[in-house]
C-alpha cells in the first residue's frame, strides 16, 4: 500500500516543507476536473518529483475533511493519484498533507480548500421529474352500484428541483396528480398540484435566513402547536452571535391540496398566524437555557383533506412561554411551559371568547455514558395540565380537560431497552361542581429485546432463527370517581382496561416472519356497559424463492371478543396471500393478491365473509431511461365475492378487468 | 325495522297508507327514549345513540304506521339548541285485533361541541333529546324524551371526535416508488373509554380506478381510555404495482358523526434518477461498545461481498440507529464526522495517528463502519457504538 497524496484547487497553500533528505519539496494540488470545474467524482494528483526517497514518502498521509484517505492513493508514474472512494457533496472539502516526524509528531505540509462544482454558474443545479400517465380500458365487467365510466386515464409526476452557490440554496417539490375521474385531484380539474413546498435559505456572517411557501411543519413543539403542517408561508430568521431565532407564519388552518388557495392565506376566515421567538441567552452554554414565547391566532377549523371531524368554525388565539434547561454536564433536564388560549367555540354566535390556562413541568435525570459501563438509564417526573375549554387552531390533537402526574423511567442495557411508567390523571380541572372528576391511574411497561447474533462472511446470519427482535407491552387503566358533588347528574364512571401484547419477528436474507399476540379485557363496574375480554392473534411472512423471482407475503389475522354479560362471541378472522413474480427479468412481470375476511356472531347479528382477488400481469415494451421514456402494457383484474348474510342479508358477484398502457418518462438534469 | 330518511318518501308513503280502504285503529299507550351513552363530555363533539320504543294499542287489522319528522334538543328550562330534521317512520300490517305492537327506533345524533359548551356557560349539566311520534291512520301523538347529562372528558362511552390521516411523512397525497415503505398514521382524538373497532383498508389499482374494492389489511380492536388521543400506525401499505390506491382506517365501532376519511397515494415505476433507499446491515464484531482506544485496538467487522473499500467514522455525537432512509454520510456531506479512516476491501482496520490526533483525551466518540463498492455507492452501514479516548 502506498503513501503518497494530493488534491485540488488551490485556495490556500501553507508551508514550504524540506525533506529528510535536505530537498525541499512544495506539495501541489493538480485539479482532474473538465474546463476547470471539479466535480464530485474527479480525481486530484500530485507531481512526485523522481528524486523523492520512498523513506520520505512512506511518511506522509493524506486526510480529507478529517478522513484519513491515504490508504487510497495510488501511484501513476510521477504522480500520486487519489479519486474519492465516494462522490464528493457539492460544496468545499479541505485536503491536508501532513508528514509523520520520528519523535512522533505530525506536521503539516500544505492544506487545501476545494469546491466542488456543477458549473461555473452555479454551484449546484439540479432537476428531476418522474412522470408516469396511466390509460385503462375496462374490457369486462360485472358490478352493483355505479361502475364508473370503462376508459380512465390516471397518473402523476413527482418534481424536484434545487440550486444554490455561494451561501444561499433554493430547493423545490412537488407531486402532480392526473385523474379524468378528478377523485384523486381532489378539484374539478383533471390535473392538479398536490402538496408542494418551495424553500430558500441564504446565509451571512449574521446568521440564516429561511424562507417556505408550501406545505411544511413548523418545527415548535409545544401545547400551542404540535405536527402543524398546514400549506403556508413561513420565514424564520437565525442570529448567530445572539443565539436567537424569530420565526413567523401564516397558515390555513385546515389541510388542503390541489390549486385553490394556492399559497394558503388568502382566505382570512381559514388562516392561522403565528409568531415565535427563541433565544439560548447562555453564549457559553447554550444548552443550559433556552427560552422561547409563541403566539398564534386565526379563524377556521381543523379539517380538510383526510380529516373526518364534524366542523365547526371558531376564532381564538393562545400563546405560550417555555424554559428548557440542560445541567450538570447535560444529565439533568428541566422544562416548563405555560400556555393560555382565549377561544370563541361558537365562531361569530353569542358567546364570548373562552380563557383556558395549561402548563407542562418536566424533570428528568439521565447519567452521563461511562466507558465499560453497558447500560444507560434515565428517570424522570412531570405533570401537564390543560384546561376544559383549552384550544389552539395549530395543535388540534391536543388532549384538554386533563391534570396528569406521571413518573417514568428508561434503561437500555446493551440490545435489552425497558420503558416504564406509572400516571395519575384527573378530568374535570376546572372544578366544575356539576360534574364529577374521574381519576385515572395508568401503569405501562414496554420492553424490547434484539439478541445479537453472529453473520457469517458471506453476510448471512450464522442462526436459523435470523435476526429476532421480540417486544412485551403491558399497560393497565382503572377509572373511577375521586370527587362527586351532590350537583352530578351524570353516570358514574368505574372501569378497569388492561392489555397485554407480546410480538416477535424472525428476519433472514430470504425469509421473515412476524407473529404478534394480545390479550385485552374491559371491566365496567359500574354495569352500565358489558364486560369484553378480547385476544388477537396475527402472522405475517416474507418467503423470496427461486433466485427471488417469485416473492410470497402470507398473512393471517384472528380476532375473537366475547362480552361477558351477555355471552356473545364475535370473531373475525383475515386471511391474505399476496405473491410477486419476475417471469423475465426486466420485461414481463405479475402479482396476484388474495384476501378473505370472515365476521361472526354469536348471537347471530353479525354473519358475513368477503373474497378478494385482484391480480396484474406486466409487459415492459420499452424499458424507461433517464431522458427517455418507457411503455408498458398491463392486464389486470379484481373480483369480489360479498355474503353479508347478517345484516343485510345482500350476496354480490362484482368483477371488472381492465387493459392499460403505462407511459413512464424519467426527466433530470 | 325500516328507518326513511327522506321526508318526501314519507309523505308518500303515508299518502299511499290513508289511500288504503281498511286501515286499522289505533291508540298509542307508550313511549321512551334511551340515550346509550348518556354522558356527554364536554370537551368533544358528541355522537349518541338514542333508541325509541313506542307501544300501539291496534283496534283493527289493516296497515298501521308510527312516524316521528323532527327530534328537539333542549334544555330543561326548554330552550332549544338543536332541531334534527331527520325523520324516522315504520310501518306495518296487522291481521288481528286488538293487539299490541311495539315499534322501535334508533338514531345517531351529533351534539356539536358549541352546544354542549353553551349549554354548560348556562348553567345546565342535562340536556333533552325529545321527539313526537304519530300514528297512522288515527292521528295520535305521543312524545318521548331521553335525558343527557354533560360531564367531563373521562366520563362516559367511547366518543371518537376526530380522526385525521396522514402517511408516515406527513404528507396527506403521496407519490411513491414501486417497493417503498408506505405506512398511513390515523390520529384520533377521543373521549370517554371503551373498545374502538376498526379496520385498516386498502383499495388497490386494479380496482381503485373503477369500483373500489377495500381489501382489510389488519383489523383493530383496541380498549381507549387516558389521555384523549392516540395515534394509530397501518401496516405496510401495498406497493408493488404501479397505479393509484386509497387507503382508510373504517371504524365500525364506535359510530362516527362523519364520514369516513380517505388517502390516496400512487405508486411509480422505481424511477431510474432514484437513489437507493436503504442499505444493509454491516455487522461489526470488535471492538466492544464502550471499549477505550489504545494504539492496538483494531476495528474488525464482517465483509460485504462487492465493497471495494470500508469507511471507518468517528462521531462526537451519538448517532441514530441505522434506519431505512440512512444511505451513509458521504465524504463532506453537512453531517460530517470527526475524523476516520478509508481503507481498501477487508475486514479489519487500525486507527491511524493522525486519525487519532482529532480524538481529545477523555472524550467520548461513536464509531461505525460503512461498505463502499465500485461505483461508490453505500452498500452497508453498521450501528454505532460509543468508544472511549484514555
Amino acid at each position: 500500500m502506498i503513501r503518497y497524496l494530493l488534491a485540488v484547487i488551490i485556495l490556500f497553500s501553507s508551508h514550504t516543507v524540506r525533506g529528510r533528505t535536505g530537498d525541499s519539496w512544495v506539495p501541489r494540488l493538480e485539479p482532474l476536473g473538465a474546463e476547470g470545474v471539479q466535480g464530485p467524482g474527479d480525481g486530484y494528483r500530485f507531481h512526485i518529483p523522481p528524486d523523492l526517497p520512498d523513506d520520505y514518502l512512506r511518511s506522509l498521509a493524506l486526510e480529507l475533511d478529517g478522513i484519513d484517505v491515504t490508504a487510497m492513493v495510488r501511484r501513476e508514474g510521477e504522480f500520486a493519484l487519489f479519486i474519492p472512494t465516494q462522490p464528493l457533496a457539492w460544496g468545499e472539502h479541505r485536503f491536508r498533507i501532513i508528514q509523520y516526524g520520528v519523535d512522533g509528531s505530525i506536521n503539516e505540509l500544505g492544506n487545501w480548500l476545494v469546491e466542488i462544482r456543477r458549473s461555473k454558474r452555479f454551484r449546484e443545479i439540479s432537476g428531476i421529474a418522474d412522470i408516469t400517465i396511466t390509460t385503462y380500458l375496462r374490457l369486462a365487467k360485472n358490478l352493483t352500484g355505479s361502475p364508473g365510466p370503462n376508459g380512465v386515464a390516471q397518473g402523476g409526476a413527482n418534481l424536484k428541483g434545487h440550486v444554490a452557490d455561494g451561501r444561499w440554496q433554493i430547493d423545490g417539490h412537488a407531486d402532480l396528480l392526473y385523474d379524468t375521474l378528478k377523485r384523486a385531484t381532489g378539484s374539478h380539474r383533471s390535473v392538479e398540484i398536490g402538496e408542494y413546498l418551495l424553500s430558500g435559505r441564504i446565509e451571512n456572517d449574521m446568521g440564516t435566513a429561511n424562507l417556505d411557501i408550501g406545505h411544511h411543519e413548523q418545527d415548535y413543539d409545544s401545547l400551542i402547536m404540535q405536527g402543524f403542517n398546514r400549506r403556508g408561508i413561513s420565514a424564520k430568521i437565525t442570529f448567530d452571535d445572539l443565539h436567537a431565532r424569530v420565526s413567523a407564519f401564516a397558515k390555513r388552518s385546515d389541510a388542503i391540496t390541489g390549486s385553490p388557495d394556492f399559497l394558503g392565506v388568502s382566505q382570512q376566515d381559514r388562516r392561522v398566524d403565528g409568531l415565535i421567538v427563541e433565544a439560548r441567552p447562555l453564549a457559553g452554554h447554550p444548552g443550559a437555557l433556552y427560552l422561547s414565547a409563541g403566539y398564534v391566532a386565526g379563524r377556521g377549523q381543523s379539517g380538510g383533506t383526510g380529516t373526518g371531524l364534524f366542523a365547526e368554525h371558531g376564532e381564538g388565539d393562545a400563546w405560550t412561554g417555555i424554559a428548557d434547561s440542560l445541567l450538570f454536564g447535560e444529565q439533568v433536564r428541566l422544562r416548563g411551559e405555560y400556555a393560555i388560549s382565549r377561544f370563541d367555540f361558537d365562531g361569530r354566535g353569542g358567546l364570548p371568547r373562552e380563557t383556558a390556562h395549561a402548563w407542562h413541568l418536566l424533570a428528568s435525570y439521565s447519567p452521563a455514558a461511562r466507558p465499560g459501563r453497558p447500560y444507560n438509564w434515565t428517570l424522570g417526573v412531570e405533570n401537564r395540565r390543560v384546561g376544559t375549554f383549552f384550544h389552539s387552531l395549530a395543535n388540534p390533537t391536543l388532549p384538554v380537560d386533563r391534570d396528569m402526574y406521571r413518573i417514568f423511567g428508561n434503561i437500555q442495557w446493551q440490545t435489552l431497552s425497558a420503558q416504564g411508567y406509572a400516571a395519575r390523571e384527573t378530568d374535570n380541572v376546572d372544578d366544575d361542581p356539576a360534574f364529577a372528576t374521574i381519576l385515572a391511574r395508568i401503569y405501562g411497561l414496554d420492553l424490547s429485546y434484539v439478541p445479537q447474533v453472529p453473520r457469517e462472511e458471506s453476510g448471512h446470519v450464522a442462526n436459523w432463527l435470523g435476526e429476532q427482535e421480540y417486544t412485551l407491552q403491558l399497560n393497565s387503566t382503572r377509572k373511577s370517581e375521586e370527587d362527586r358533588s351532590g350537583m352530578v347528574v351524570a353516570d358514574t364512571t368505574d372501569n378497569l382496561t388492561r392489555l397485554v401484547s407480546l410480538s416477535a419477528s424472525f428476519t433472514h436474507l430470504l425469509w421473515s416472519l412476524g407473529l404478534s399476540y394480545s390479550y385485552s379485557d374491559f371491566q365496567d363496574m359500574s354495569n352500565r356497559v358489558a364486560d369484553t375480554r378480547s385476544h388477537s392473534a396475527s402472522l405475517n411472512a416474507i418467503m423470496r424463492l427461486f433466485g427471488e423471482r417469485l416473492l410470497l407475503t402470507p398473512t393471517a389475522q384472528y380476532q375473537t371478543t366475547l362480552d361477558t354479560d351477555n355471552h356473545v362471541r364475535l370473531n373475525n378472522t383475515i386471511l391474505g396471500l399476496s405473491s410477486e413474480v419476475i417471469v423475465i427479468p426486466q420485461r414481463l412481470s405479475g402479482a396476484l393478491q388474495v384476501t378473505m375476511n370472515r365476521s361472526l356472531q354469536t348471537d347471530d347479528t353479525v354473519d358475513s365473509r368477503i373474497w378478494i382477488l385482484g391480480a396484474n400481469l406486466s409487459w415492459t415494451i420499452i424499458p424507461a431511461r433517464i431522458n427517455q421514456p418507457g411503455f408498458d402494457l398491463g392486464l389486470s383484474g379484481s373480483l369480489q365475492n360479498a355474503d353479508d348474510r347478517v345484516p343485510s342479508g345482500l350476496s354480490t358477484d362484482d368483477y371488472q378487468f381492465f387493459l392499460s398502457l403505462t407511459m413512464t418518462a424519467p426527466l433530470a438534469y | 325495522m325500516l328507518q326513511d330518511r327522506h321526508p318526501t318518501g314519507t309523505i308518500l308513503i303515508l299518502w299511499l297508507l290513508l289511500l288504503l280502504p281498511t286501515a286499522g285503529q289505533t291508540t298509542m299507550i307508550a313511549s321512551s327514549g334511551n340515550a346509550v351513552n348518556r354522558n356527554l363530555a364536554v370537551d368533544n363533539t358528541a355522537s349518541v345513540r338514542v333508541d325509541w320504543q313506542v307501544s300501539s294499542s291496534i283496534g283493527n287489522p289493516g296497515p298501521v304506521a308510527i312516524s316521528s319528522s323532527l327530534g328537539t334538543l333542549t334544555t330543561p328550562d326548554g330552550s332549544t339548541l338543536l332541531r334534527n330534521p331527520v325523520p324516522l317512520q315504520q310501518k306495518t300490517v296487522t291481521n288481528t285485533s286488538p293487539q299490541l305492537v311495539t315499534f322501535q327506533f334508533s338514531e345517531l345524533i351529533t351534539i356539536p361541541r358549541s352546544l354542549l359548551f353553551r349549554a354548560r356557560k348556562q348553567g345546565f349539566a342535562e340536556l333533552r333529546y325529545s321527539r313526537t311520534f304519530t300514528d297512522f291512520p288515527d292521528n295520535t301523538t305521543t312524545t318521548a324524551t331521553a335525558t343527557l347529562y354533560l360531564a367531563g372528558a373521562a366520563a362516559g362511552q367511547l366518543n371518537i371526535a376526530r380522526v385525521e390521516l396522514r402517511f408516515d411523512d406527513g404528507s396527506r397525497v403521496r407519490i411513491a416508488s414501486q417497493g417503498d415503505a408506505v405506512r398511513a398514521q390515523a390520529y384520533l382524538n377521543f373521549s370517554g373509554t371503551g373498545q374502538l373497532d376498526a379496520v385498516w383498508e386498502v383499495a388497490r389499482p386494479e380496482s381503485s380506478h373503477g369500483k373500489a374494492f377495500f381489501t382489510p389489511l389488519r383489523s383493530l380492536r383496541q380498549y381507549l381510555s387516558a389521555s384523549g388521543n392516540i395515534v394509530l400506525q397501518s401496516p405496510l401499505l401495498p406497493t408493488d404495482t404501479t397505479g393509484n390506491y386509497r387507503v382508510r382506517l373504517r371504524i365500525i365501532s364506535p359510530r362516527t358523526p362523519f364520514s369516513v376519511p380517505e388517502l390516496e397515494y400512487r405508486i411509480q415505476p422505481t424511477p431510474a434518477t432514484a437513489t437507493p433507499r436503504s442499505t444493509a446491515l454491516l455487522s461489526v464484531t470488535e471492538p466492544p461498545a464502550g471499549a477505550t482506544l489504545t494504539a492496538a485496538t483494531v476495528f474488525r467487522w464482517q465483509a460485504v461481498p462487492g465493497a471495494s473499500a470500508y469507511q471507518l467514522e468517528l462521531y462526537e455525537q451519538p448517532l441514530m440507529d441505522r434506519t431505512a432512509s440512512d444511505t451513509g454520510t458521504p465524504v463532506g456531506a453537512a453531517r460530517r464526522p470527526l475524523t476516520g479512516l478509508v481503507v481498501p476491501a477487508g475486514d479489519h482496520a487500525r486507527l491511524s495517528r493522525l486519525a487519532r490526533s482529532h480524538l481529545t483525551p477523555g472524550g467520548i466518540y461513536h464509531w461505525r463502519v460503512i461498505a463502499i463498492g465500485a461505483d461508490g455507492r453505500v452498500l452497508a452501514i453498521s450501528d454505532s457504538r460509543p468508544l472511549h479516548i484514555p
